[in-house]
């Protein structure tokens, strides 16, 4: 329990960062709803994405018309975006969770104290795991209060809003399980932030080719960014696919046992 | 020299530390090779070598940081791979270089570090603290190195260990610390404490262990009482003529000396007998003839078996 509560402090900071940053931006994607419903701003965003080639249209996660006039269908398309940050905060707190003391050295405390592996990888894993769920959560309330703010009387939102929030989340935890898989291969001379970064944008950058080029559609099946698509989720009225939940299972078990497996035989050099 | 072993805890007969053929590779390049260690509880042991012998790495194979390519060692009767967690209950580490988390507070440090123990005896840590002049309220990162040492020290004995592994303990402290490291650390271990420490510094191991293990290019190669390393038969003499010395120095088969302004200093390894009967035949304003220091007596073994 020491431990867990000690990373939970050490998370802190970076924590509220990312959490005020995102959030923020939240905020200020929202702001902009108002002008989607006032001045036709929304048929005329309609007008533009029938220009673009669908294939394009669905690079950007766009492969269903949003209506952008109405509140869940924008709330929708701007979540995209807020996955992406969040999918990336997610990589860069699995890759770092653990190699992290091995770069700054401090796992020479930390090991010299009567822990084994196993124990080390367990709380890693649940700290980090809590911050990612409160960091959601706080997204959560955000999105709510906006939702608040600009619906009209009636509109319901609550479910699809829920489920939204459910499926990005399990999108990150993938995303923190494999970071926590290679954190365990990664050296001290490494930096955990560059290689959580580098997870998603390669595995997103291999599912938009996949979205857009109907020959390596597979490509797609690399990237958890596009198994949770918030736009596709809403079109398909919450359901998900449920070839893409056993992935994400098979995922995180996978890369969960193999970062207990492989940090018990690692050398912890300093 | 009093060597108090204790029986408690059932330790009587069994080695607190015990490699067998302990032998890790870094891919390729040696670490340590065949590693075969004992020491007894109670004792001061001294682990000397220079800088990149494998001290380190001795180290840290017994507190499972590093597994070994093959052997085995054990700690207290317990293997030093499955039984690491149960080991470190008994066991307090200072590591050569150290790093803490920069952002808590020495204080925070030293609450976590009790945190994995249970009941920590509070006025012995404020005994501590004030025995290294530890300043419990200064941020972790702010700390020199010199500090950080103190902060780790007090860290690995806070809890009474029954053995205390220490990896260079001396570096970077001050004379006045190292005298005060080197008093409480003799303390703890009339008290029943075993101390092994690593070092390249000779002087701090001659002082204070009692015996002591030599590492060669990952090769230990002699490990005797330190008395008995000082006794052998090697003279360490300085003298002082105006004479030119070259002719008896050949014909006391010594090769290497030093001069400065008439003052000879050189190691001696012949019947004493024959060096005062050459000496003799000169003019000679003073001399003195002494025990090697174990500085000395490690060069020796550096000459004699060196071939790097």
């Amino acid at each position: 329990m020491n431990i867990y509560v000690f990373e939970i402090k050490r998370l802190l900071r970076p924590f509220l960062a990312w959490s005020i940053i995102v959030g923020l931006l939240l905020v200020l994607f929202m702001a902009f709803y108002p002008s989607m419903t006032e001045s036709g701003m929304a048929d005329l965003a309609r007008d533009m994405m029938d220009d673009i080639p669908p294939a394009l249209l669905e690079a950007f996660g766009m492969s269903v018309m949003i209506d952008f006039a109405d509140l869940l269908q924008y709330f929708g398309y701007i979540a995209q975006y807020i996955l992406m940050a969040a999918a990336v905060y997610a990589a860069i707190l699995g890759a770092s969770a653990l190699v992290k003391e091995e770069i700054e050295g401090t796992i020479e405390f930390l090991y010299s104290q009567p822990v084994s592996r196993d124990r080390i990888v367990t709380m890693k894993l649940f700290s980090n795991l809590t911050v990612l769920m409160v960091f959601n959560i706080i997204l959560f309330i955000v999105s709510v209060i906006l939702m608040e703010v600009f619906r009209e009387p009636g509109y319901q939102y609550l479910n699809m809003t829920t489920t939204m929030f459910i499926a990005m989340l399990a999108a990150q935890i993938v995303f923190l399980a494999v970071g926590l898989a290679l954190s365990t291969v990664l050296t001290r001379f490494s930096n955990g932030s560059l290689v959580g970064l580098g997870v998603f944008f390669v595995t997103y950058i291999l599912g938009s080719i996949g979205a857009i080029n109907q020959q390596v559609e597979w490509l797609k099946y690399l990237s958890p960014y596009h198994y949770v698509q918030p736009s596709a989720i809403l079109a398909a009225n919450g359901a998900f696919e449920p070839e893409y939940i056993v992935l994400m299972l098979l995922i995180t078990v996978f890369s969960i046992s193999f970062a207990f497996f492989r940090y018990r035989r690692k050398d912890l050099l300093v | 020299m009093v060597i108090p072993i204790l029986k408690r805890l059932g330790g009587g007969g069994i080695p607190i530390i015990e490699t067998r053929n302990l032998t890790k590779y870094y891919g390729k390049s040696r670490g340590i090779k065949g590693l075969g260690l004992r020491v007894e509880e109670g004792e001061f042991f001294g682990f000397i070598g220079p800088n990149g012998a494998g001290k380190s790495t001795a180290i840290r194979t017994l507190l499972n940081f590093i597994y070994p390519t093959s052997g085995s060692a054990s700690i207290m009767g317990m293997d030093c791979i499955a039984d690491t967690a149960r080991i470190k209950t008994q066991l307090g580490y200072v590591p050569g270089e150290v790093n803490y988390y920069r952002e808590i507070k020495v204080m925070d440090l030293l609450n976590y570090a009790a945190s994995f123990h249970g009941a920590v005896d509070r006025p012995y840590l404020e005994k501590l603290c004030k025995d290294f002049e530890v300043e419990v309220n200064k941020s972790m990162g702010s700390l020199s190195l010199g500090n950080k040492k103190k902060v780790a020290i007090v860290q690995a004995m806070m809890n009474k260990p029954r053995l205390l592994l220490l990896d260079e303990p001396a570096n970077g402290l001050d004379p006045l610390m190292q005298s005060r490291l080197f008093s409480v650390l003799t303390e703890v271990n009339l008290e029943g404490t075993t101390v092994f420490l690593s070092s390249h510094n000779l002087t701090e191991v001659q002082r204070f262990c009692h015996r002591v293990a030599i590492i060669r290019d990952g090769e230990i190669i002699e490990v005797n009482k330190v008395d008995a390393l000082l006794a052998v038969a090697r003279r360490r003499v300085t003298l002082k003529t105006g004479d030119d010395m070259s002719s008896a120095f050949r014909e006391l088969k010594v090769k290497d000396w030093e001069e400065i302004n008439g003052i000879y200093v050189f190691v001696f390894d012949g019947p004493v007998d024959q060096l005062i009967k050459v000496l003799a035949r000169h003019f000679i304003d003073d001399l003195r003839i002494e025990e090697p220091t174990l500085e000395e007596q490690f060069m020796h073994y550096y000459q004699r078996e060196g071939n790097a």
